[in-house]
């Protein structure tokens, strides 16, 4: 989720409205890219063409939220003045503020750009600059009121890519908590993926798209780019600053819905509907019984695009090939961990307090689960509620995805993944309810704000 | 009155900016304005007298990036 001056946003691709060959094939360019912010800018109407009155009506048509910027100002007053026409023009406080120096480049006038943006700011205008790279003028900047920065990655349509990379992860280091979106110079999908990875909040783009051969496809190219990059730094919010100095591990993905399941007729019952990630927790089920069920599974899932994990028996899970085994702690000290990751599986490891989490820690995890977070009737718990500040806690010590459970119902998955968790584990949410399909795609609507960056969600 | 319009000089009699949009056709058009570098909001186009060499900015939406 993207979160600019209060409002969410999905898509983490702006794009520019300039350049294309023909209004036909800006709207398919804007529809392609999954864009929701659009830029536009303001200029001298003739009484003749009427230009600008054609424009705003495709515009509309869009239905997009609608970024002016003050593009051709070379001072701040200009663009003050100009913030302000676009405020009335376009009904939005939004301003993308360009204080231009130098023609050519299009390079900020960082002087005027701080300026004109404590003014603006002061009046209540939300101001997203397009600024350098440089760290100062990013201080001054957030100093001036803004929250939002949008550094070039090079001189606009350049398409040279990110030209001083140590200063832009500088600056993601140094701001960890402010959205940043390059903006300019970017000329390749690849560009987008790499800004992406460096943990950048979001691209903007105009040139690379509306000047391709193909603008719809390259909008839609560097909308895959965007994401792919995305999920490299998904959990941006902690290991940002480890992207920014250069040692961002590479990070495994949960899903954010994390249903388990008793045996394979309810695995079969599930699928269908969508889940990405499932656990299969056997029962008290006769060896050859167990065999043939994780064989299922791993065939079922495999049908159906969705990760499966083991719940005790990585034997069998290793056999059958399974991705993941989850280990409670009792099982975590009988297995054999060696030959667990020789065959390439993946471990996921229960803990439910801090003795726990530092056992489970010690054997490298691939991700953690905490739990109860909330009361649960489904097993005597020796623990009692974690709670969020709880999860929290666990957040601020695991590097690795983590996974929460027990007790977490639909409405309260938002709050646990706001919390910290990256996936929700789920039980008699859904196999108690009336209607488990439905609510499994209750359940994956709910958390879809989670999947847009972490797993991506089904492709066409 | 001569005043600057867009960057061109122009002859209008026009007494106020807001009578000036409206000759121009702008009545209902999505403009927005200012006078002398500074916005006029289309509320107060109606009390903004037109004088000699008046710089008028006259902008609609427009592509941009």
């Amino acid at each position: 989720m993207l979160t600019l001056y209060g409002k969410d946003f999905t898509s983490r691709l702006l794009l520019g409205t300039a350049q294309y060959p023909s209004p036909e094939s800006l709207k398919q360019a804007v529809e392609a890219s999954g864009a929701e912010i659009v830029t536009v800018s303001l200029r001298r109407e003739s009484a003749r063409s009427r230009t600008g009155q054609g424009f705003w009506a495709l515009i509309e048509e869009l239905g997009r939220k609608v970024l002016p910027n003050t593009a051709g100002c070379r001072t701040a007053k200009e663009a003050i003045a100009t913030a302000h026409m676009a405020r009335e023009l376009f009904g939005t406080g939004w301003i993308k503020l360009e204080v231009i120096a130098n023609d050519d480049t299009l390079q900020p006038d960082l002087f005027g750009l701080v300026e004109a943006a404590a003014a603006l700011s002061a009046e209540g205008f939300d101001v997203l600059p397009y600024t350098t790279e440089d760290l100062s003028a990013a201080e001054r900047l957030i100093a001036a009121g803004c929250t939002v920065l949008m550094p070039w990655a090079a001189p606009i349509g350049s398409a040279r890519g990110l030209i001083n990379k140590d200063a832009l992860k500088t600056l993601r280091a140094y701001f960890p908590d402010t959205p940043l979106i390059i903006d300019a110079g970017l000329g390749t999908p690849s560009h987008a993926a790499e800004a992406m990875e460096m943990g950048y909040d979001a691209v903007l783009l105009n040139t690379a798209v509306a000047k391709a051969g193909d603008p719809a496809k390259m909008a839609a190219a560097f909308a895959r780019a965007v994401e792919a990059g995305g999920r490299h730094a998904v959990l941006q919010d902690r290991s940002r600053v480890l992207i920014g100095l250069g040692i961002g591990p590479a990070l495994l993905e949960l899903d954010p819905f994390y249903p388990i399941v008793p045996d394979t007729k309810w695995l079969a019952r599930l699928l269908p509907h969508g889940i990405r990630l499932v656990q299969l927790r056997i029962k008290d089920q006769s060896d050859s019984v167990i065999r043939v069920e994780i064989d299922k599974a791993v065939a079922l899932c495999a049908a159906h695009g969705c990760e499966l994990v083991v719940n005790d028996y990585w034997r069998a899970a290793i056999d059958a090939g399974a991705g993941f085994v989850h280990l409670g702690q009792e099982d975590l000290a009988a297995a054999d961990l060696s030959a667990i990751r020789a065959a390439g599986v993946r471990i996921g490891v229960s803990t439910h307090s801090f003795e726990e989490l530092d056992r489970a820690l010690a054997t490298g995890p691939d991700y953690v689960a905490l739990g109860p977070i909330y009361a649960t009737t489904l097993k005597a718990m020796p623990f009692p509620p974690q709670g969020l500040p709880r999860l929290a806690e666990w957040r601020a010590r695991v590097a690795c995805p983590l996974v929460a459970i027990g007790g977490i119902t639909l409405h309260r998955a938002p709050l646990v993944l706001a919390a910290g968790a990256d996936s929700v584990a789920v039980i008699t949410d859904i196999v108690t309810s009336q209607h488990p399909e439905a609510r499994v795609e209750n359940w994956i609507e709910a958390t879809a704000p989670w999947r847009s960056l972490s797993t991506g969600g089904p492709q066409d | 009155v001569k005043i600057l319009l867009n960057g061109e000089t122009f002859a209008t009699d026009a007494a106020t900016l807001d009578e000036l949009c409206a000759r121009l056709g702008f009545a209902e058009a999505k403009i927005a304005t200012a006078v002398n570098g500074s916005f006029v909001a289309a509320l107060s186009r109606g009390a903004t007298p037109l004088a000699d060499a008046d710089e008028i900015e006259i902008v609609a939406p427009r592509q941009g990036g």
